[in-house]
């Protein structure tokens, strides 16, 4: 039995001049249905290759899914067509809210013009009842003054603005699996808190799922249940979000903890400093990591349960028992 | 709005100032006596001398091209050496022809370049991109001449299937009234019925339409490709497929609006191309229009004639990049 959203052994790809570079493996990776879960690593982890991997919306032929199954309710979506993908689950079952406010809306058509395509696609509304949908949407977004918002380009609106509006066309879609990339990797820290009440309070309305992608540790405390810490692709501590920052195992979790500075007192750490060479078989965060033994370098370490839900993928951790 | 098409439009005054200049000077350093070829092949030097005075080639060049300059300024382009009728004239007799060709070629430009370059885009290294690749890069490359010559070869001579040269058939010419109504012929005769005319011409110009249009659909094609992998690259493509809209809706409403500026750049661009790549094919297909006029003006070097042309092409250019621009000016980032 899977769980409501699952993955397994998942493994992409991607063609390089080199031959094919490993962007993603991941284990396991679970959602329950109506839970929101914490996806945090740096940028180039793979985090948006895991939501376009998810879509059915990786670039082609570019990347390649290597093995691996992306189960949703039971069904498992890498064995969907690409019109499968379209005509089932991209915007009906599953959306997406992209990471830059500033380059998910298309330059040329007005909101509402951009909503509207939407609202026809998914809700087969025209006219009227189209226009009043959206009015509704923008509403439902607190996005005040609609009327005047869907004539605007989205060049006139702010970040903050132009966010809502993406996330009113990601919930016009009625989709009951979110994906939030950083949805507020680009905002002001004000707008920021702003955005995440919202998408939390529309989250709890609509009744969605949530993979919710992040670079900041600390978001991922407050939005969501369970977190999942990626490191090069691959997922190296999972579980319930308090215990994996509050009880960080996996060194690399506890550096990321560790860089965000507290007070004036304490010297700001850098996470990333490359100590030693790459480890080609061994683990990926073996070059970075201060704790490494010999074993780290010889093989890849696997998550394994630590502390109940608690998961972590590191041979030292996994020995030190609390 | 207004502001930005006086600017471009101001603009396009300089240009043809500096057209109008280069000309001028151009043509007066060919070593020919225009006086000369005025009063024909035997003509006494007294006459000569007089037709110089007539024309005015006596006085300074500066003076001379004042006085060009204020006849220009009025439509006035002078007489031809050969006919001794206004330029103007016979510019309005022989375009009508060229339109109808660039007209054509416009047309296969637009609605065969675009979706073409839209799917080879859409099917990136797939076999129907290669094949469109093949295509564009060929066509651009093959010189206009060299195309006209294996066409009327292969089908006029060894096919039969359409006429070697000429707007219409010699026996339509004689034996029928040709309606005259703006000067072009396939508008007219289609306006007044003339449905015998009509297929003539349309049979007529199949060879040299498709020697002209070549080049621009081929262009447009291969620009309308890149500027769309670009555009298909971006997060609010992605984002939109995300959303469940259709391929037809993302490909051409929300990739191709936002490649219009480039494509209707080189739309105006092959225009203004096509417009020269004329003077080669009309040459070839006996084609009765500003081509034939200008290949036939410069053997004789009717220097009027010549200049005339030439403003006329660098007149078109100067509209058809103004017209470009307004296009991209409706791009809302543009206009803010």
């Amino acid at each position: 039995m899977t769980e409501y959203f699952e993955i397994k052994n998942l493994a992409v790809g991607f063609h390089t001049f080199e031959g094919v570079r490993d962007v993603l493996r991941i284990e396991s990776l679970r959602i329950k249905r109506g839970e929101t879960y914490g996806l945090v690593g740096e940028s180039g982890a793979g985090k948006t290759v895991l939501a376009l991997t998810i879509l059915g919306l990786l670039p082609k032929p570019a990347a390649i899914v290597h093995s691996g199954e992306i189960w949703l309710d039971g069904q498992d979506l890498l064995k969907k067509t690409d019109r499968q993908m379209y005509t089932q689950y991209r915007g009906k079952r599953i959306t997406m809210i992209f990471q830059d406010p500033m380059s998910t809306l298309n330059p040329v058509f007005t909101v509402g013009q951009q909503l509207a395509r939407v609202i026809e696609a998914q809700q087969h509304l025209k006219g009227q009842a189209n226009t009043q949908k959206a009015l509704e949407m923008l509403e439902i977004v607190k996005l005040p003054d609609a009327g005047r918002m869907l004539e605007k380009y989205p060049h006139e609106l702010s970040g903050g603005q132009r966010q809502r509006i993406i996330i009113a066309i990601a919930l016009t879609c009625g989709a009951e699996f979110l994906i939030a990339d950083e949805p507020t990797r680009n905002l002001d820290v004000t707008i920021q808190a702003g955005i995440l009440k919202l998408m939390d309070e529309l989250q709890q309305e609509f009744k969605m799922s949530m993979l919710f992608i992040a670079n900041n540790v600390g978001l991922v405390n407050v939005v969501c249940k369970n977190a999942g810490i990626l490191y090069r692709g691959k997922l190296v501590e999972d579980g319930p979000s308090e215990k994996v920052i509050r009880r960080a195992r996996h060194p690399y979790t506890q550096t990321l903890i560790s860089a965000i500075p507290r007070d004036k007192s304490e010297a700001l750490k850098f996470a990333n400093t490359v100590i030693k060479p790459d480890a080609e078989h061994g683990c990926p965060y073996y070059a970075r990591c201060t704790l490494a033994e010999d074993a780290c370098a010889a093989s890849e370490p696997m998550l394994e349960a630590v502390d109940g839900a608690q998961k972590v993928a590191c041979f030292v951790a996994a020995r030190r028992q609390p | 709005m207004k502001k930005f098409i006086l600017r471009r439009l101001l603009l396009g005054v300089i240009v043809m100032l500096g057209v109008a200049f280069i000309t001028f000077f151009l043509t007066r350093v060919i070593p020919s006596d225009p006086a000369a070829k005025w009063v024909g092949p035997r003509a006494t030097p007294e006459q000569i001398a007089k037709a110089t005075i007539d024309l005015g080639l006596d006085q300074p060049l500066y003076v001379q091209f004042f006085k060009y300059m204020g006849d220009l300024l009025q439509g006035n382009l002078g007489a031809s050496l050969r006919t001794r009728r206004p330029i103007m004239l016979e510019l309005q007799e022989n375009l009508p022809a060229t339109i109808e060709l660039v007209f054509i070629s416009t047309i296969a430009a637009v609605f065969l370049g675009i979706p073409l370059g839209v799917i080879s885009a859409r099917r990136k290294d797939q076999w129907v991109d290669h094949l469109s690749r093949l295509f564009s890069v060929g066509v651009v490359s093959l010189p206009t001449f060299w195309v006209g010559l294996i066409l009327q070869l292969l089908f006029f001579r060894t096919l039969h299937l359409f006429p070697m040269g000429g707007q219409l058939s010699t026996e339509i010419k004689l034996t029928m009234e040709i309606p005259k109504i703006t000067g072009f012929l396939m508008f007219d005769s289609l306006v007044t019925g003339n449905f015998r005319i009509f297929t003539d011409a349309l049979w007529h110009i199949v060879l040299p339409g498709i020697t002209i249009g070549l080049y621009p659909v081929g262009l447009v094609a291969r620009m309308t490709r890149s500027a769309l992998l670009e555009i298909l690259n971006e997060d609010y493509i992605t984002a939109a497929r995300s959303y469940g809209l259709s391929e037809r809706i993302v490909l051409w409403s929300y990739a191709l609006k936002n490649s219009i500026g480039s494509t209707s750049t080189v739309v105006a661009l092959s225009i203004g191309y096509t417009l020269v790549n004329t003077f080669l094919t009309e040459s070839i297909f006996s084609w009765p229009g500003i081509g034939s006029y200008i290949a036939s003006a410069v053997i004789g070097l009717d220097y009027p004639a010549i200049m005339g042309v030439t403003i006329f092409s660098a007149f078109s250019y100067v509209i058809l990049n103004l017209v470009a621009d307004v296009i991209i000016a409706m791009d809302p980032r543009v206009r803010a």
